[in-house]
């Protein structure tokens, strides 16, 4: 196996520095988290997903790469086929391109729902693009515009699949 | 995107990230996290694997039943035939992204048509 776990924010304020660029920063929690209790157990409960992967579907305007803090939805029953990606670490995504179930698990969430293991799924399922430079785009535009489309789908649980 | 959980979690709306990079999980401090420990990109599984990806959505999926207090949890898949093709392609690579415009990029030509006409 990969010994440890590959350092990410090294790796990248590493090479930033090399090349001359400003370092990207990472979200850091200086608090602990809320901690929401589950009301039902899983196989009782209603789920949705949230995919940081930029991902969009044919007919949807993709996303740009500089700062975009929209959103798209993306119906449930959409065939893998039809899933797209959009975002600024498309180096990411090359395998995903050829079978999207690799960061977008439709496929898996849908069998889990056929044998019980989850209640039932949400109509559809939210995308953003994880790529965002501004902490304060994310608060005050992202983040309310995912917290308004979560809410139609009346949720119990919810899955956050990032890039 | 532990920011996001912890804003849903804090309307009281239960959280699971599904993640393959620990130290941005653990700079993050989000509710409940399962690490799969595998390169960026694969965070629900090795491609054109059905039965890989199934196993680990649902093994993610039971950390909403067995974390009772905010943890990030290792779980146990391994893949060294993954990790080479990424550290192959990625070795003489410094900076991977994309340039920042403000066009969208569609994967496709037929998808900008579709899309714009």
């Amino acid at each position: 196996m990969q010994p440890e776990p590959k350092q990410y924010i090294r790796q990248t304020r590493e090479s930033y520095e090399k090349l001359g660029f400003e370092p990207y920063q990472w979200f850091e929690a200086d608090s602990e988290p809320a901690f929401a209790p589950l009301r039902k157990p899983l196989s009782a409960s209603r789920l949705g997903m949230i995919s940081t992967a930029g991902t969009y579907v044919p007919g949807q305007t993709a996303y740009y790469y500089k700062d975009d803090t929209s959103i798209r939805s993306i119906r449930r029953e959409t065939p893998t086929q039809d899933l797209r990606f959009s975002h600024i670490m498309q180096n990411y995504l090359q395998e995903a391109r050829q079978d999207p179930c690799t960061v977008f698990p439709t496929e898996a969430l849908t069998a889990l729902a056929a044998d019980g293991t989850i209640g039932e799924l949400a109509d559809n399922y939210f995308s953003c693009m994880g790529g965002i430079y501004s902490k304060n785009r994310v608060l005050t535009e992202l983040i309310p515009a995912l917290e308004a489309a979560v809410e139609k789908e009346r949720l119990d649980l919810l899955l956050l699949v990032p890039l | 995107m532990s920011l996001i959980a912890r804003h849903f979690e804090s309307n009281g709306l239960p959280t699971l990230i599904l993640g393959s990079a620990l130290d941005i999980l653990t700079a993050g401090r989000p509710p409940r996290a399962m690490f799969v420990n595998y390169p960026l990109g694969f965070e629900s599984g090795r491609f054109e694997d059905k039965l890989d990806q199934f196993a680990v959505v649902q093994q993610a999926l039971r950390g909403f039943e067995s974390i009772s207090k905010p943890t990030i949890q290792p779980m146990d898949f391994e893949w060294q035939a993954g990790w080479d093709m990424v550290n192959e392609r990625e070795k003489n690579t410094l900076d991977s992204r994309s340039e920042r415009t403000t066009e969208p990029q569609y994967q496709t030509e037929a998808d900008r048509i579709a899309a714009e006409g």
